[in-house]
């Protein structure tokens, strides 16, 4: 089963009426449980992000509360943390894809990025290992302020051309959610979180997760992609008249 | 009920055409913005 870390604690993601930014409350016993894998490199993480909000926003118009806790997922390990090159020559060079393949494609997500409010710049993009953004978000879990790490940390890597391997500059990121910036560097260097990134990656093997976004409703069924929010109230309406 | 093969324990529903990123490719699907949703009947 999913992981149900730190239900004494941990960082719960409540979204409600006014949802656009998530309240994070503590202890929301009654709320629907979505755990989410993705990765900070995502491209369609980020707008999957923006159109699974936008279904949470429907959903939640008479109450019902969704619970949302993501999960570490690694889609190129092998990354250097520091990569001198545009995000076009880290798939040329690591993907051997071809540079107009990549750069039509580039466009395309782009484009639909924009349709969902984002604005991605992929020029100025430091392509980066994300391992450490990943525990970083399992540090912020601990401290409350997850919901506000990931997406600090997606706008920072896709908008504004902002380092998210480095851990000074994760450090930096965590500050501005209001996080305490040497106990967040203190964990970054210590790797303290690592084996929870760890425990995630299993998780999610063990579930078959072989792409990011992923959502997992309720422990019970499962959402691949960045769907319409019309499929995910679908789902989140199925899985809450479940479990009533 | 047009539920899709389980990934693990879970049961498996939305458009089979949503974007996705793999092993480090976050490719489009070709003309995912016209393709009807094939949705599980949950």
């Amino acid at each position: 089963m999913v992981p149900r870390e730190g239900l004494n604690g941990s960082t719960r993601s409540r979204h409600g009426n006014s949802a656009t930014t998530p309240n994070v409350e503590h202890g929301v016993n009654n709320a629907l449980k979505v755990d989410i894998w993705s990765d900070i490199a995502c491209p369609w993480c980020f707008i999957g992000k923006r159109k699974f909000e936008a279904a949470v926003k429907t959903f939640a118009d008479d109450g019902k509360q969704v619970e949302i806790e993501y999960h570490s997922f690694e889609l190129s390990p092998d990354t250097p943390v520091d990569f001198d090159g545009s995000e076009v020559a880290f798939l040329v060079g690591h993907k051997h894809m071809p540079a107009e393949q990549i750069t039509q494609m580039l466009g395309q997500v782009g484009g639909i990025a924009e349709s969902v409010g984002l604005s991605y710049n992929f020029d100025t993009l430091r392509h980066t290992n994300t391992v450490k953004a990943h525990q970083l978000l399992h540090f912020a879990k601990a401290n409350g302020k997850q919901a506000e790490l990931k997406e600090r940390l997606l706008s920072a890597y896709f908008q504004e051309g902002r380092h998210v391997g480095r851990d000074e500059d994760l450090a930096d990121l965590a500050q501005d959610v209001g996080l305490d910036r040497e106990k967040a560097l203190a964990a970054l260097e210590s790797e303290e979180f690592l084996l929870a990134v760890n425990s995630d990656k299993e998780q999610g093997i063990a579930y078959g997760i072989t792409g990011v976004p992923f959502y997992v409703i309720d422990g019970k069924y499962g959402v691949s992609g960045a769907q319409d929010p019309a499929t995910f109230v679908e789902v989140l309406q199925t899985a809450w008249s479940e479990r009533a | 009920m047009t539920q899709k093969p389980s990934s693990g324990s879970l049961i498996i529903v939305g458009a089979d055409s949503a974007p996705s990123c793999a092993d480090g490719v976050c490719e489009t699907p070709r003309l995912i913005e016209q393709i009807e949703p094939i949705r599980a009947d949950l």
